[in-house]
Formats: C-alpha cells, sequence, structure tokens
C-alpha cells in the first residue's frame, strides 16, 4: 500500500512529492535497462529496457546555473510538449521566453508552494503508466541541494510526466533521495542478482530487483518493474 | 503520536520521548521532517555551518576485535596490508601537512585494538605530535580503543585517560558506538567493549574535563527502536555531565566487509536519521553531516535537515575509503566553503570545541 503524504506542507520540495504520489496513484517505477555502445554492443542484461528506445526526453542541469535559466528551459521544454500540468494558457505564453511563473528551480529558501494549488492540480490530471518521461541530467558533478530541487521544479512543471532517475548518472544515494523531491522512477542496471561489493566492485552501481523495489518503498511508493514490451508488473 | 503533536513540543522547546521517537522514524513525509528539524537547526545556529582543518591519521590497523563490520582492520601484523604507523612517520604526516599550508587545528587519530603495543607507544605518538605542533589540537582514541588499553595494560580508565592527558590528548572522537544494544553490538562487534562501557569511557572523559563527540552507526541489524534507545542514552548521559560537543549519524558501509551481502540505507534513511536525531537530541549542541560518509551530495542536503557541522577537510581518511566510500579523500576548505554557501548557509571555521579559529574573519572563513 502506497504511504501518500499529504499536500499540505511547507514548500515545493513536499509538493513534487506529493504530485509524485498522485501522479500514478502511488506507484513508483523501476526500470532495468541496457544501452547501446558506440561499437554496437550492449552493455546491460539481455531482457532489459532499451533505454533509447524508451523515449525520454533529457533535461539537463548544471549546478550552480542562475534559476532563471533553469525557468525558461522548463517553460521551454513544457510549451514544446504542451506538458503544462498545473499552469494556464497564459502562463504558457509567458513563461515560453522568460520561465515566469514557473516552479523556482532553488528550491530552498525560496520556499513556499501554495498548498491549494497543489491540490488542485492533483485532482486534475488522470494516472498513466504511458506519460512521457524526463530525465533531469547533471552537466558534470551533481550536487545535492542543486539536484533535488532541480527535480522537485521538473515535477511542478510536469506533473504528470514521469520524472527519472538515471542511478547510472546520479549514484544510488543521490538517485534514491531524488525519490523523495519529485522522482517517480529509477532506472540503472538492475539484474537478477548482483554481486557483493567486495574487491574491485565494491564501488558498483548495480542493484538487484529487491533492493531497487526497496530504494522506491523508502520514499513511499508502492513499486513496480517497468518490462520491455512496455508493460508494467508489480515487484 | 501524530507529527502535529511532535511539532508542537518541538516548538515548545520540550524534550521528546520514546514514542515520539518512533513517530517520526515512520513518518512517510522527509520534507516535513526535514522542515522540523531544521526549526531546531535554525534555532540553535541560523544559517551558520561550521567545518575545520583536520588530519587523520591511524597509528595501526591490526586490530583483535574482528567486527563484521569493519572493512579497515587486519587480524594479525603478518596479515597483507597490516601496518604500525612508527611514530616519526606519523610526525611526517602532520609536519607535511602543515608544509603544504593546510593550517590543520586538528588531528584525530583512531585505529585498531593491537594487542601487541604498550602504552608508552601512544603516549609518544600524541608527545611528539604536540612538540611538533603545540597548538594543534589531538582528538584521540574511541572509547573501545580507551577501554582496550584499560583491560589490556590493567590500568583503570581514569588512569588511562589521564596518562594521554598528560602526553597531549585534549578530546576523544566519538566512534565505536555502533549502536548501544547488546543484541545489536553481539550481532555486528561482539568483541568489543560493551553499550554501558562505551558510556562510561565518556562519563569519565567527561569527568576529567575531557570533551567528546558522540556516533550512531545505522543500517546494520538494528530495529528504529534500537536506534530510539541508542539517542535516547546519549541524550541522558549529555544531560549528566554535558561532556558532548557534536552527534555524528554514520550510515553503514557495506562493501569490503562481512555484511556486504545487506544493502546499504539509502540517503532518504540518511536524512531522515539525522532530522529525528537533531529532534531527540536537542541537548547536544551540533549535528555533523560527515561527508565522507554520508556522500557530497546527501551531506549538503543534510544541512537542511538538521546538520549544522560539514566536518572538515579530513585529510587521509581510510576507514570509509576501505568500505567503499566514493568520495574524495579530503576537501579543500574552499570548496567546502562553496558546497556550504552552494546549500544556501554560511561557512563558519571552527576549532575542535567549536570556538572560532585565528584564520576566521568575521562568519565566513573562507
Amino acid at each position: 500500500m502506497s504511504r501518500a503524504p499529504a499536500a499540505d506542507f511547507f514548500g515545493p520540495g513536499g509538493a513534487a512529492l506529493a504530485l509524485a504520489h498522485a501522479a500514478f496513484a502511488g506507484r513508483g517505477f523501476f526500470t532495468p535497462v541496457r544501452r547501446h555502445q558506440p561499437d554496437g554492443t550492449w552493455l546491460g542484461p539481455e531482457g532489459a529496457v532499451d533505454v533509447e528506445a524508451r523515449g525520454l526526453v533529457n533535461m539537463p542541469y548544471s549546478c550552480g546555473e542562475p534559476a532563471a535559466d533553469r525557468r525558461r528551459r522548463l517553460a521551454q521544454l513544457a510549451h514544446r510538449f504542451g506538458a503544462l500540468g498545473g499552469f494556464t494558457t497564459e502562463d504558457t505564453e509567458d513563461t515560453k521566453t522568460e520561465g515566469k511563473g514557473f516552479p523556482d528551480a532553488n528550491l530552498f529558501p525560496s520556499l513556499p508552494a501554495s498548498a491549494s494549488s497543489v491540490s488542485s492540480v492533483v485532482k486534475s490530471f488522470p494516472a498513466s503508466p504511458d506519460a512521457m518521461g524526463i530525465v533531469p541530467t547533471p552537466v558534470g558533478e551533481p550536487q545535492g541541494l542543486d539536484t533535488v530541487a532541480f527535480f522537485a521544479a521538473c515535477r511542478l512543471a510536469f506533473p504528470q510526466a514521469h520524472i527519472v532517475v538515471d542511478l547510472e548518472r546520479l549514484g544510488l544515494k543521490l538517485g534514491q533521495l531524488c525519490l523523495s523531491f519529485g522522482a517517480d522512477e529509477i532506472m540503472g542496471s538492475i539484474l537478477e542478482h548482483r554481486e557483493l561489493r567486495l574487491g574491485a566492485r565494491a564501488g558498483s552501481r548495480e542493484l538487484d530487483r529487491g533492493e531497487a523495489a526497496q530504494l522506491l518503498r523508502a520514499s513511499g511508493f508502492v513499486p513496480y518493474e517497468r518490462l520491455p514490451d512496455g508493460k508494467v508488473r508489480a515487484s | 503520536v501524530s507529527l502535529g503533536a511532535v511539532a508542537a513540543k518541538v516548538r515548545a522547546g520540550e524534550p521528546l520521548d520514546r514514542a515520539d521517537g518512533r513517530a517520526l522514524f515512520a513518518h512517510p513525509n522527509l520534507v516535513e521532517l526535514g522542515t522540523l528539524a531544521n526549526l531546531v537547526r535554525e534555532r540553535l545556529h541560523g544559517d551558520r555551518t561550521y567545518w575545520n582543518r583536520n588530519l587523520h591519521i591511524n597509528p595501526t590497523n591490526v586490530c583483535v576485535s574482528a567486527c563484521k563490520l569493519c572493512s579497515f582492520s587486519r587480524r594479525s601484523p603478518r596479515d597483507a596490508g597490516a601496518f604500525v604507523l612508527a611514530i616519526d612517520e606519523a610526525v611526517a604526516r602532520l609536519r607535511a601537512c602543515l608544509d603544504r599550508g593546510e593550517a590543520v587545528t586538528e588531528v584525530h587519530l583512531v585505529g585498531g585494538l593491537h594487542a601487541g603495543l604498550p602504552f608508552d607507544y601512544f603516549t609518544g605518538l600524541l608527545a611528539a605530535l604536540k612538540a611538533a605542533a603545540p597548538t594543534i589540537t589531538l582528538k584521540a582514541f574511541s572509547a573501545v580503543e580507551i577501554f582496550f588499553f584499560h583491560r589490556l595494560y590493567g590500568m583503570s580508565i581514569a588512569e588511562v585517560l589521564r596518562g594521554l592527558q598528560q602526553a597531549g590528548l585534549d578530546a576523544l572522537p566519538g566512534g565505536g558506538a555502533e549502536i548501544l544494544s547488546p543484541r545489536v553490538r553481539q550481532a555486528i562487534c561482539p568483541n568489543k567493549c560493551g553499550a554501558d562501557e562505551w558510556l562510561e569511557v565518556h562519563r569519565i572523559a567527561h569527568d576529567l574535563g575531557i570533551k567528546s563527540t558522540c556516533t550512531m552507526l545505522f543500517g546494520t541489524v538494528e530495529t528504529v527502536d534500537e536506534r530510539v534507545e541508542h539517542l535516547l542514552r546519549l541524550r541522558e548521559l549529555q544531560a549528566e555531565t554535558g561532556g558532548f560537543l557534536a552527534f555524528i549519524p554514520l550510515p553503514f558501509h557495506p562493501e569490503n566487509n562481512a555484511l556486504a551481502h545487506l544493502a546499504a540505507p539509502t540517503a532518504t534513511e540518511c536524512l531522515r536519521t539525522l532530522a529525528v536525531s537533531r529532534l531527540l537530541l536537542a541537548n547536544v549542541p551540533h549535528l555533523k553531516a560527515y561527508w565522507i560518509s554520508l556522500g557530497l551530495p546527501t551531506a549538503q542536503t543534510a544541512l537542511w535537515f538538521g546538520a549544522d557541522d560539514f566536518d572538515g577537510t579530513v585529510s587521509e581518511e581510510k576507514i570509509y575509503h576501505q568500505a567503499g566510500a566514493q568520495t574524495p579523500s579530503a576537501l579543500a576548505p574552499g570548496e567546502i566553503a562553496r558546497l556550504i554557501r552552494a546549500a544556501g548557509r554560511v561557512p563558519v571555521e571552527r576549532d575542535t570545541f567549536y570556538g572560532r579559529t585565528a584564520t576566521a574573519a568575521g562568519e565566513e572563513a573562507v
């Protein structure tokens, strides 16, 4: 059972968490992926989802960049996809170039968001596991607060989308943390059984399915696995 | 117990009880929990975030304890990778650090439980470091080591501490507490001193005027109740002595040790534990986000979940890196300050006892 938090809390971080739970009825997703390499080989196990075929949209951010730049890019992406869940048409025109009215990507300390507007957004859209997927992608070394703030901003801008954590880029710790700030899906090298983290494998980012499910549960989600045929199954 | 009821107590400055602690650990909304912990953090310290310049030296990794959680120790001096640091070599490391202009104010010394070294080795080590840098603070030997010295050399705990104090000991680090529960200690570190003995060493140290820190290693086999009990036992001793400077929650690293089959605590679990610690341990002034152990992104985020201390430059850390820590082995002062500022906080350079250092200029030392 999902432990969805209430929406009446303290700012965009909490709002993003509530929206992530509301978007897919408390379900969180993990996606074992494999990636096509330039030499024609595959990195990742057979039977995993081809990350390119998934059709995810990369959303780059760099730590320390001005919030206005992020807002503008979020707005441009939202305009392109017509995916402004909680925002009006007027907002769309304003934000297309300026980013006005968009969630502040500097989550702390520029709080709070309106609890009532969050509630209305939560009620206004249907849950669908086939929604578009956005992968916030760090340029350079990701920092903690900038990363969770950007995930929260993405969720607030795209309440109906999957906000996807790429564990290869963010690592297990920071990646999992994003599940408490608006992300609803993790993807990475998720195996039937992983090797113990000993010796040269001590820094491995591989997970087994049980661990992937546990990362989602730790943020209150009911875990579902995404399959290569586009379906999902409860884990 | 609802979060609202706990929040009312926190706002009124009332101490939380066992049931409150359980409720906080069970609360699903991490952001709400963080907001409450941040209230206490800002009440105590505002935006100030402390850090220091410190050097880690491990005298030996030879250890009779064979704890399942450890990736650092070697059972025998003959094992591959076993070492005992010569006193001259330890002094040379400190001198090299100072010669590089690192201006460290603290040397942090912890090591294995080596049954073959005389007490003179440890007093000699402290005295030599102090002679090399008389103004430096020596924070040395966890309660586990002090208790081992007491048993090995047939001295009382107070005699051990006085002997080390006369040689230059200034403060005790808080390691080895793990979880202050006989069940957990039996499972993960059965040969270490017990929970009561760990607390007794700190009690005696505080009575002798030696300040210390305290820790909790979480994420092995303990229950939430055992975490809460651990925190309450620390709070009780702090109420008695006032000798703890800071509390340091340490997530377990399962890499390269006998507990490698366990999953590491998630970042959410780390932040939750820091936040609950801040709320339950309101009488310990500082809460440290030890970046070596948490990882830089989690440690930086922790500055909004109750933590007010980022630890330090930590030159030459080995214990967590042999347990698979992916963090750098040291951070430059400017990098620490940048990370703190990027989190919207104000970096303040401190000494071991949370005084401003001679190099600090106003609030912002770097």
